[in-house]
């Protein structure tokens, strides 16, 4: 046997054993998805590990608390494990979650919200002139399917009521999302597409993007601070003296929050609901 | 679905037959090739995105299945196995005996790993001298010298069963 008698009988061999069909690529694809979420398992479990471990981080938490609560609130954080069906989360027919734990999370976060609301306003629920609910919660998945790192984004906003005068204020987290900007202040702008006169404050060591006027077209929002937090996680708290949509109510005298207090919302780990 | 689960399912569509072939000659069970070239397209899965230059993805891809073999071997997986031929479903093409696949088949499990390996890479996939030695990891005498030897082994392996029947 000879180099090219090797060959025909390597070509003989693979013809005569009758190759089963051909394998099939959406198998081959789920096998892969499984193999994945393994190892992203494994890597946030070491990543938590080295962090409990290596909490040299001690000096930062002495110097900056605010900084050294942050890091520990990412540090025990794990990713949603979302079964999918065909196309969308198994239990979903488009990208929003009416029930389930993502659902939860959002009114989470309106439960949050609602909390920090001042003693002289109330958060009822109202119809909008064209009777949609006023008070509501959205969670949805901005990531499709297979995509990683898999992006759950969780919305609530509610009115806020003195004297019959109606304001709006809402909440919008979403998890790691690298294709947004990092500079604070970019990433504010972000936000519903809008922008405006933006700067970056400084909450306890923390920057945060806060948008003092909304010069887009969309008169949704007078002002909104956004942060994104050490471990990914992306806060926008956005408030407006008036409702939109609300034009059965008139708008509030004044705004609730300073710019100072919504960048304080900002960095409260009480609304990174992604845990 | 996303662009990479797409390139992923096109890529697997376009080469998985070709390479589970390959990984038959190495190791000489359809179903074993099969769980190979699963492994081997699941690492590529995982490393989609490393892979900058997707023009050689053939190339990576032999690779990774090659040494996945390679590495089975070593651990031990594949001395519980043993070369059958009821596995394929469909019947064999006219004129095609299988004792004379088994023959070939009997002598190639009877080769060892790194040989065979060298063999099928350098003989099945045509690949060079220099090819060959950077999948299997060695140097390019190493490559001349095994497939050598396999070669003799495998035409001594095959002379005796025909001396034998």
């Amino acid at each position: 046997m000879n180099e090219q008698d090797l060959r025909n009988a390597f070509e003989h061999v693979l013809v005569a054993s009758s190759p089963p069909p051909s394998m099939d690529p959406g198998q081959a694809l789920d096998v892969a998805h499984r193999a994945r979420s393994k190892r992203r398992a494994s890597l946030v479990g070491a990543a938590v590990a080295v962090l409990v471990v290596g909490l040299g981080v001690g000096s930062a938490l002495a110097a900056n608390p605010g900084l050294g609560r942050d890091i520990m609130m990412g540090a025990g954080k794990l990713l949603p494990q979302t079964e999918w069906g065909p196309e969308w989360p198994i239990g979903q027919t488009d990208r929003t979650a009416t029930n389930g734990p993502q659902a939860d999370r959002a009114q989470k976060l309106l439960d949050e919200l609602k909390g920090v609301v001042p003693l002289g306003y109330d958060t009822p629920q109202l119809k909008t002139r064209s009777g949609s609910d006023m008070q509501r919660t959205q969670a949805q998945v901005a990531s499709d399917k297979g995509e990683t790192p898999e992006i759950w984004e969780y919305m609530a906003e509610t009115p806020m009521r003195k004297d019959g005068k109606v304001g709006w204020l809402l909440a919008e987290v979403s998890m790691p999302n690298r294709a947004l900007p990092e500079e604070p202040c970019e990433l504010a702008k972000t936000f519903w597409g809008m922008g405006g006169d933006c700067q970056v404050l400084d909450v306890k060591g923390l920057r945060v993007g806060v948008v003092r006027h909304n010069t887009s077209d969309r008169d949704q929002f007078d002002k909104w601070a956004t942060y994104r937090a050490q471990d990914g996680t992306i806060v926008t708290i956005a408030q407006d003296d008036k409702y939109n949509g609300g034009d059965d109510y008139p708008e509030l005298d004044v705004p609730v929050f300073t710019e100072q207090q919504l960048a304080e919302f900002a960095i409260d780990p009480r609304f990174r609901v992604t845990s | 679905m996303s662009e990479r689960d797409a390139a992923f399912q096109e890529y697997f569509a376009a080469r998985s037959d070709v390479m589970r072939g390959t990984a038959y000659l190495l190791c000489g069970d359809w179903h074993r090739a099969e769980d190979l070239v699963q492994t081997t397209f699941t690492k590529i899965y995982l490393a989609w995105r490393r892979i900058q230059r997707h023009e050689a993805m053939d190339a990576y891809t032999r690779q990774t299945l090659v040494r996945t073999y390679l590495s089975e071997r070593r651990r031990g997986w594949f001395r519980f196995e043993a070369v059958s031929e009821e596995l394929a479903d469909s019947p064999a093409p006219p004129g095609v005996f299988p004792e004379e696949r088994m023959v070939l088949l009997e002598a190639l499990a009877k080769v060892p790993p790194k040989q065979r390996a060298c063999l099928v890479l350098r003989y099945w996939e045509d690949l060079s001298i220099e090819q060959t030695a950077e999948i299997l990891k060695c140097s390019e005498g190493t490559v001349k010298s095994q497939a050598a030897r396999g070669l003799q082994t495998l035409r001594g392996l095959l002379v005796g069963q025909e001396r034998v029947r």
